[in-house]
């Protein structure tokens, strides 16, 4: 017995190892043919069915870009599976999207798997569109300082809350400004009837298991830092949660929590259940991004005909305090451009031009409503997209290809046909105005990287438990420590030693 | 069977309790999925706003419309369910010859070098070399963004084949010393007795292949390139898994509850129409005993 | 077993057994063609990946060639053990793992049992496809519905969960099922139960369709009844497919799998749900660190290898002919 695994464990060692030296010599790719390109993408796919290769979108698209254009659709919710693949065995495109900075593309990206385009991207004679990226998701997007990626632009201001105008009318109440103002609301959607259906069958917001969410905005509007911030006293980068401000927003949740303006199960409550309570009536706000209440307002008529849903984007701290909204990253996901598959800097070019006229107008109408008059119409300025399926399926997804760096504000507009889909744009471009960075955006924290789910964790529940009395202010204190002594205070050491180094902002 | 004239009372009661709870005990298994199938026919605010509910208030069949119509979704679900019955039905024959073959000839005593065979087999069950180093071996073997990766890189479960083996080795030693006497080699023993003798036993691991042909959406994510070449899992996990995602992104386009329900209406029923026509394969056993050395 | 061949032989015998040995070859040279695209198989698809498990000592990212990557000896591991929640996560995966060794294993032949006591053979597989329906509704579902049905009251005053709502006019007792530490593993447990156990039923069915009638016809002559032929006759039937069956699943002690877990937990529950598969996949799946998940994997496949054998002996002790 012993003797035949002893057998065939040095066989498979003798195989490991000839295999083993085998491996990572990725296929090559051939060099783009600069005659007649053509560009592998892989990129995500929202859509069971996106654009096919003949579709007639894709066509014109690749009139405007220059070049045959050959997308590899990866279903989103197995994307990160996908780049992992592909970065294990050297099965690259030309131009792959990765989903975020996790620890292997960091990896990848200081071993020169994908090429710097620091210096590129700014090049306005080049790349005029490229150069107009946003400094400051540059900087997010930085890995050591340098930029690997075009990154995929994403909505700012996208925070914002969804609230029931039609009750607020019934109590005669606004819109809160201010977070007193808020308070009451909830109050009074609580206590005094907002149904006028005589029946104390009502509470003020939705909170789920997915508390991050709310309670990061209300921490923003309370004046916290967003997930990191600089201690004014030692001009170190401390986590949000060691500031009064974040402690102060778990303590108005947890007044909120108490007084039942919150609902009793927002610790076990399914976050993809968030839109129910508030759809059949029960529960009046809720906290989360802006284009939550577009969808509330095309369900909620099915149900109640006189529902109103209403949108806003935050509330001051008080009447005199400035306004300020939690950003997102500003970007989902970036494309890099892999050396195994990109072999010379003249194809790394051509690739920086494809994208840079991805970005341009035409391409990017052709992307989000397809080609006039084939897939969508105007009628008052506003594009108007057809119903036909076959139709749509022609750029299905396609605007996930598109980088959305330069915006057109006189440009195409989607026509809604409800009043809150309207004004969500108007929350989004107001939010901007006042969003609160995280200065630690682009830093990188080993120590994170493999303890982070588990320092998060502790965080997570602390934050929980206290909301929902289960703990003491003293006892949430001590989970601080726990955190600190469970490896937060090497990423604290971690990520103050990567804001020292980053020359680029100043102190 | 004989048929048995007197019944007890002990009988009678024990039949009563046993097709009670059994019923009972059905009808729970199946709640869940008549739920499913209630929501997949109601509309999207009744699943949102209403618990758990077997029958919609107003049925409607828009998700199935918006499935089934060629123009929108209906080319795609149509191809891959194709794609995916053609992967199962080929897939399975290869995993029952693969397996049935090496179970046959690990089952023959005093094989020389069977032992470290045997060791090999169960080495493999415990260790493995993970997702990258497999994906090397099958790109490098020129199967990326082929069926062939969809099939061969799990042509044999070891489970199975050791248990295959098994039946094998509590075949009746007379038939093939008859028939090797009647000048037949072993792969003529094999083909003409062994085969037709577990027949049982091949429907059932037949069974086993096929549902995991049929559920297997991460090989398909893994090896295909080509979206037209997608599996019809991979297409429903795209749609069920969706809600997850929408958080991050604005444009996403987020999939109703009632198509989630349609799709997984529509991935499950073909498997609850084949099984019967397996089922009365299953009449005669398989055991399954220890793995003789 | 191997022993004989080790004793002291001579050199005609040594020649005699080789030539012997020899002739089997090839008397068998067919079964060696059967045996062929198998153990091709097993090879090139098993054998040869192998090498990934020396990932695990080194400080290995997907993309960087395996040839850079730097060796790290046993540190992925040291880190894994030396992590302060090394012990929380090995309890409870233990504690999930036994707790469906216990209470979910012996189901599926309780179930098969019973199904096999049902003479009217339309009805018993009418029974048999329905009990088969929930291995194939997804966990995404079976979690959505667990939702609903034990969701506590969001507000005084409003109802709960289906389920919630019986138990508390059976008992009086206000469950919070999903934001309890312990209520949790039951939770997992009987969604298992419910989506597996009908699924589970088929190899035992299979083994108990092989039982030869005629046991049963000489033991009803002998006066048997119902419950001495179960005794008897049938259980001894498929115990060796039970323990088969049992050492098999020693084999993944460990394994407790992670969408089922991640799906249900929420902040009150996560540090008693948090098992090494979760683990793995956030760190491994997440951030891409691939040496220090194949760590786990490879601690995980050591233990199993322990567990089987250990397994394995006490079935043979027991009297059983055990796995190998």
């Amino acid at each position: 017995m012993t003797k035949t695994w002893q057998k065939v464990l040095t066989a498979s060692l003798a195989a490991m190892m000839l295999a083993g030296s085998l491996a990572g010599c990725g296929s090559k790719t051939a060099s783009i043919n600069l005659e007649n390109p053509e560009v592998t993408v892989m990129t995500k796919s929202f859509n069971p069915d996106p654009a096919p290769a003949d579709s007639e979108v894709v066509k014109a698209l690749e009139e405007v870009l220059g070049t045959k254009v050959n997308f590899s659709w990866v279903p989103s919710s197995n994307y990160e599976e996908k780049v992992t693949a592909a970065m294990g065995s050297g099965e690259y495109p030309h131009i792959m999207l990765v989903g975020s900075r996790s620890s292997s593309v960091i990896q990848n990206c200081r071993a020169g798997s994908f090429w710097d385009i620091t210096d590129k991207i700014t090049d306005a004679s080049k790349y005029p569109n490229l150069a107009q990226s946003n400094p400051d998701v540059l900087h997010n997007i930085s890995i050591d300082g340098k930029v690997y990626g075009v990154y995929r632009a994403r909505e700012l201001g996208r925070a914002g809350v969804s609230i029931r105008k039609d009750w607020l009318d019934n109590l005669g109440m606004d819109i809160p400004t201010t977070i007193d103002e808020f308070y009451n609301v909830l109050k009074a959607f609580k206590e005094q009837d907002p149904d006028k259906n005589g029946q104390d069958d009502t509470y003020g917001m939705i909170v789920t298991n997915y508390l991050d969410g709310p309670l990061n905005n209300i921490a923003i509007w309370m004046g916290a830092p967003n997930q990191w911030g600089i201690n004014k006293e030692t001009n170190q980068l401390e986590p949000a949660f060691m500031f009064s401000e974040f402690k102060d927003a778990l303590d108005f949740m947890r007044k909120c929590y108490e007084e039942g303006l919150i609902n009793q199960d927002m610790a076990t409550y399914a976050s993809d259940k968030w839109n129910e309570q508030f759809l059949s009536g029960k529960a009046g706000v809720i906290i989360d991004v802006a284009d939550r209440a577009r969808r509330l307002a095309q369900n909620v008529t099915g149900i109640n005909p006189d529902a109103k849903v209403d949108v806003f984007g935050y509330v001051k701290k008080d009447a005199e305090s400035e306004p300020k909204t939690l950003p997102t990253t500003g970007y989902d996901g970036f494309y890099v451009f892999p050396k195994q598959s990109v072999h010379t800097e003249e194809d790394l070019d051509f690739l920086l031009g494809v994208l840079d006229k991805a970005c341009g107008q035409e391409a990017s109408d052709l992307m989000n409503y397809g080609i006039l008059d084939r897939n969508y119409t105007i009628e008052d300025g506003y594009a108007v997209k057809t119903d036909d399926a076959a139709l749509l399926k022609e750029y299905a997804d396609l605007n996930q290809f598109a980088p959305g760096i330069v915006s057109f504000p006189d440009g195409l507009k989607t026509k809604y046909d409800t009043d809150v889909a309207e004004k969500v744009q108007a929350v989004y471009d107001e939010n901007k105005l006042y969003t609160v960075a995280n200065p630690a955006e682009p830093y990188v924290s080993d120590t994170y990287s493999t303890k982070g789910p588990q320092l998060d964790a502790i965080m997570a529940e602390a934050n929980t438990k206290y909301i929902c009395g289960q703990i003491s202010e003293d006892e949430w204190l001590a989970q601080v420590e726990r955190w600190r002594s469970q490896g937060g205070d090497k990423v604290i050491e971690e990520m103050n030693a990567a804001y020292k180094a980053d020359t680029s902002v100043q102190k | 069977m004989i048929s048995i004239k007197r019944k007890s009372i002990g009988d009678v009661i024990g039949d009563v309790v046993i097709y009670t709870l059994l019923t009972i005990l059905a009808i729970i298994m199946v709640i869940p999925f008549i739920y499913v199938i209630a929501a997949s026919f109601a509309p999207e605010y009744e699943i949102q706003t209403r618990p758990l509910f077997l029958f919609p208030n107003e049925p409607t069949l828009d998700a199935y419309a918006r499935i089934f119509d060629p123009a929108d979704m209906g080319g795609k679900v149509f191809r891959s369910l194709g794609i995916s019955v053609c992967v199962t039905a080929i897939g399975t024959l290869i995993n029952l010859f693969f397996t049935a073959t090496m179970a046959y000839g690990l089952s023959r005593k005093n094989l020389v070098g069977k032992k470290p065979l045997l060791n090999m087999v169960l080495f493999t069950m415990v260790f493995g070399g993970g997702m990258i180093p497999t994906f090397l071996v099958v790109k490098s073997l020129g199967m990326y963004d082929t069926y062939a990766a969809l099939i061969l890189p799990g042509a044999i479960s070891a489970y199975n084949m050791l248990i295959v083996r098994n039946f094998f080795m509590d075949l009746p030693q007379g038939l093939e010393e008859a028939a090797s006497i009647d000048g037949c080699s072993d792969i003529g023993i094999f083909v003409k007795i062994a085969l037709p003798l577990s027949l049982p036993c091949l429907a059932t691991f037949g069974l086993f292949y096929a549902v995991g042909h049929w559920n297997n959406y991460f090989g398909a994510l893994l090896y295909l390139n080509d979206q037209n070449k997608y599996p019809f899992q991979l297409v429903l996990r795209n749609i069920v898994m969706q809600s997850q995602e929408t958080q991050t992104d604005p444009n996403a386009l987020i999939p109703e509850d009632t198509m989630k329900m349609a799709v997984i209406v529509i991935g499950t029923v073909p498997i609850l129409i084949v099984y019967p026509f397996l089922q009365k394969h299953f009449a005669a056993g398989v055991m399954v005993g220890a793995i003789k050395g | 077993m191997a022993k004989v061949q080790k004793a002291a032989l001579s050199p005609e015998e040594k020649a005699a057994a080789k030539t012997k040995k020899w002739m089997q070859i090839k008397r068998d040279k067919w079964m060696y063609l059967l045996l062929l695209p198998g153990f091709l198989y097993f090879i090139i698809f098993k054998i040869v990946p192998m090498w990934g498990v020396l990932i695990a000592f080194k400080d290995y990212y997907a993309g960087i060639p395996f040839m850079s990557a730097p060796w790290i000896g046993f540190s992925n591991f040291t880190d894994f053990f030396g992590d302060s929640s090394f012990i929380q996560l090995l309890r409870n995966t233990l504690i999930i793992s036994f707790m469906n060794l216990i209470f979910y294993f012996p189901l599926p032949i309780v179930l098969a049992l019973l199904l096999n006591e049902i003479k009217v053979q339309w009805y018993k597989k009418a029974l048999q496809t329905l009990v088969y329906v929930p291995h194939f509704v997804s966990m995404v579902v079976i979690a959505s519905i667990t939702f609903m049905l034990l969701k506590v009251p969001s507000m005084e005053g409003f109802s709960g969960g289906g389920l919630y709502e019986i138990i508390k006019s059976i008992t009086g007792k206000e469950l919070n099922a999903l934001g309890s530490p312990t209520a949790i593993y039951w939770v997992l447990l009987i969604q298992v139960i419910w989506k597996e156990t009908g699924w589970g039923t088929i190899i035992f069915l299979a083994a108990l369709a092989g039982v030869d009638v005629e046991q049963y016809e000489a033991a009803i002559v002998d006066g048997a009844n119902r419950f001495q032929q179960l005794i008897y006759i049938t259980f001894p039937a498929i115990l060796g497919t039970v323990v088969t069956m049992f050492i098999l699943r020693m084999g993944s002690v460990l394994d407790t799998g992670f969408e089922q877990i991640i799906l249900m937990q929420n902040e009150l529950n996560r540090t008693t749900s948090e098992t090494f598969d979760t683990y793995v996949y956030q760190v491994g799946r997440l951030q891409g660190n691939y040496g220090y998940s194949t760590a786990v994997g490879l601690f995980k496949s050591v233990i199993s290898i322990i567990c089987i054998q250990t397994a394995n002996r006490l079935a043979k002790k027991a009297g059983q002919d055990g796995l190998f």
